[in-house]
């Protein structure tokens, strides 16, 4: 799989290999975003192959996908417009538009790979997921078991329940 | 369950916070507002709530929301994945709710609880926000309101575990209140419950001008208090300086003036500033030094008491010109920061000039700045905004509580930390 960043820019390719031994050819620039694999490409170099032993293929390729588009936000082309800030949040949007378990893994690829502004996305959209949630329904998600008692959890109510007033 | 999963988790919750669960700040047993609600029934109406508030997030008033249009709502999250996040992760993601949802988890477990307290989730959460302040409406009583603009609603923010109820809010800074009763001062956390009386200091005033500060790092709070006592008034404003670090106070410095001044300052890139007639005072709070700003050339000034206020590092008065005892005009002057000249923002449309009238008459308002918005109370309950950013006027939804809004209100900004100390 290629993922295109800068076609006008003659830059070192990166190869990676996800969990399930797929191999991913990317620029270097797509592979900065993260800040994991700038540390180990620094150390040593882009001639060899950088194995990514917990993230499968579907979600890197899913986790590249957003690395190069960003990437690509960063140049200036003379020929086309700037992508503005607008497009970016839309795009960013469509992005975590998936399923919870995808945002599961990408989630934790995302905090492996150190990739923050992926982190902040996904945390933001995950969070926009479980804010209308009430408390039985985050215990049963999170698989926390209720430590309270009857008495301890109406007094909790009675203090916050003013932030909901 | 996976109950090993949720041990370790608890204990990296413990670990965080350094205490264990028995260490939180107490649980008064003497809540004003005690209800009685069974569980259900609250849980519907907290649902009916988070119903409401995604219709405005259709209407795209929350600005933070704008990530959030997931058509996967009713995709469930699966337990079997959701239950082995990791901690830190967890933290990642709960610091990207509203305050107030997040408060509401906190019966979830005695971990949530716990985690609302936790330090590093107050700071990322501060990290994405620009400003979580809300606007609170300082009463004579016992009760504050407070309108939380990302929420776009109001809430009762009670203060009965306070020893007093006589004491008025009088600063904020960094999640803390600065409460004074006369010659008493109290600093309290709402959220935490947690209060301190401050040591007596050394002058006591009349009307002094009062201001707080907190370090965004060390977490040291400072509040300065500056006024002249009935002899030397008109003469010599005498300034003494509260820090939470020494636990003392300490009288900096005297300044000469000549009229009364605003008595809440406000913070605004290291100075405290208060507006008065002839001049605005700036109090450098490095150098500890007093020294004056010319304020805009206004008409009519003497109908009202100048006041200054800020919005995101911008300085701000508001000019009321009046024909016949009725406003005909209220325009905003912002202060230029490169070349320190006053200069006119905007003027309030004359239709929203015409409702002010209708409501207040012949009374005049009082008005307040923090982040992106301006307050202007016109009267109980009645309170216009006008957003910098989005260069509009609008009425905020009438506030549903009576109690907390004073006759002669103020406003303060208040930014809800639960782990601020006192």
């Amino acid at each position: 799989m290629h993922f295109q960043g800068s076609p006008n820019m003659a830059e070192k390719r990166v190869k990676l290999i996800s969990s399930d031994n797929d191999e991913f050819e990317v620029d270097e620039a797509v592979a900065f975003e993260s800040e994991t694999l700038r540390n180990m490409i620094q150390d040593t170099g882009t001639n060899v192959p950088i194995s990514i032993p917990n993230v499968s293929s579907d979600i890197l390729a899913k986790v590249l996908e957003y690395c190069s588009y960003h990437a690509e936000t960063m140049e200036t082309h003379d020929d086309k417009p700037p992508i503005t800030d607008a497009q970016i949040r839309e795009w960013d949007a469509d992005f975590v538009d998936v399923h919870p378990a995808t945002l599961y893994s990408l989630i934790l690829a995302a905090n492996y790979l150190n990739i923050k502004n992926l982190l902040d996305l996904i945390c933001q959209a995950v969070a926009n997921n479980i804010r209308g949630k009430t408390a039985v329904e985050i215990r049963k998600i999170l698989h926390i078991q209720d430590d309270f008692t009857y008495e301890e959890e109406m007094e909790i109510r009675r203090e916050t329940k003013w932030a909901f007033d | 369950m996976n109950s090993g999963g949720l041990s370790s988790w608890k204990d990296a919750v413990d670990r965080a916070l350094g205490c264990s669960s028995r260490d939180l700040p107490g649980h008064p047993k003497d809540c004003n507002n005690i209800r009685t609600d069974s569980t259900t029934v609250e849980r519907n109406t907290n649902n009916a709530k988070m119903e409401r508030r995604r219709s405005k997030k259709q209407l795209s008033i929350e600005i933070e929301q704008k990530q959030g249009g997931t058509t996967h709502p009713a995709a469930p999250m699966d337990p079997q994945i959701w239950g082995n996040l990791p901690f830190h992760l967890l933290e990642s993601i709960l610091a990207w709710l509203p305050v107030s949802s997040l408060l509401k988890l906190r019966c979830v477990c005695k971990s949530f609880n716990n985690i609302v307290y936790s330090p590093s989730l107050w700071e990322t959460s501060r990290r994405i926000r620009s400003s979580t302040a809300w606007y609170l409406f300082r009463g004579e009583g016992r009760e504050c309101v407070a309108f939380n603009p990302q929420a776009d609603s109001w809430c009762n923010l009670p203060l009965g575990f306070l020893p007093s109820s006589k004491g008025r809010v009088v600063a904020t800074a960094g999640g803390l209140l600065c409460m004074r009763q006369g010659e008493k001062m109290i600093i309290c956390n709402p959220l935490s419950k947690t209060w301190v009386e401050l040591p007596p200091k050394r002058n006591t005033w009349k009307f002094p001008i009062v201001g707080m500060v907190m370090d965004t790092k060390t977490k040291e709070y400072k509040v300065v208090v500056a006024g002249s006592n009935s002899a030397s008034w008109g003469k010599n404003l005498v300034t003494e300086v509260y820090s939470s670090l020494t636990r003392a106070w300490k009288v900096v410095e005297s300044h000469p003036v000549q009229h009364l001044y605003q008595t809440s300052a406000i913070h605004c890139n290291g100075y405290l500033y208060s507006a008065g007639f002839d001049a605005i005072l700036a109090y450098d709070l490095q150098q500890e030094k007093w020294r004056e700003l010319k304020g805009p050339a206004l008409q009519n000034t003497q109908l009202m008491l100048p006041q200054i206020c800020e919005c995101n590092g911008c300085l701000l008065m508001v000019e009321v010109v009046s024909e016949h005892f009725l406003m005909s005009r209220v325009s905003i002057w912002a202060l230029r920061q490169f070349d320190n000249q006053w200069f006119k923002l905007t003027s309030m449309p004359h239709k929203i000039l015409e409702e002010v009238i209708s409501i207040s008459g012949t009374r005049l308002f009082t008005y307040f700045g923090h982040g992106d918005l301006i307050c202007f109370t016109i009267a109980r309950r009645r309170v216009l905004v006008y957003s910098m950013s989005r260069r509009m006027w609008r009425w905020l939804p009438r506030c549903p509580f009576v109690q907390g809004f004073a006759r002669r209100f103020t406003t303060l900004a208040y930014e809800p930390r639960v782990e601020a100390m006192i």
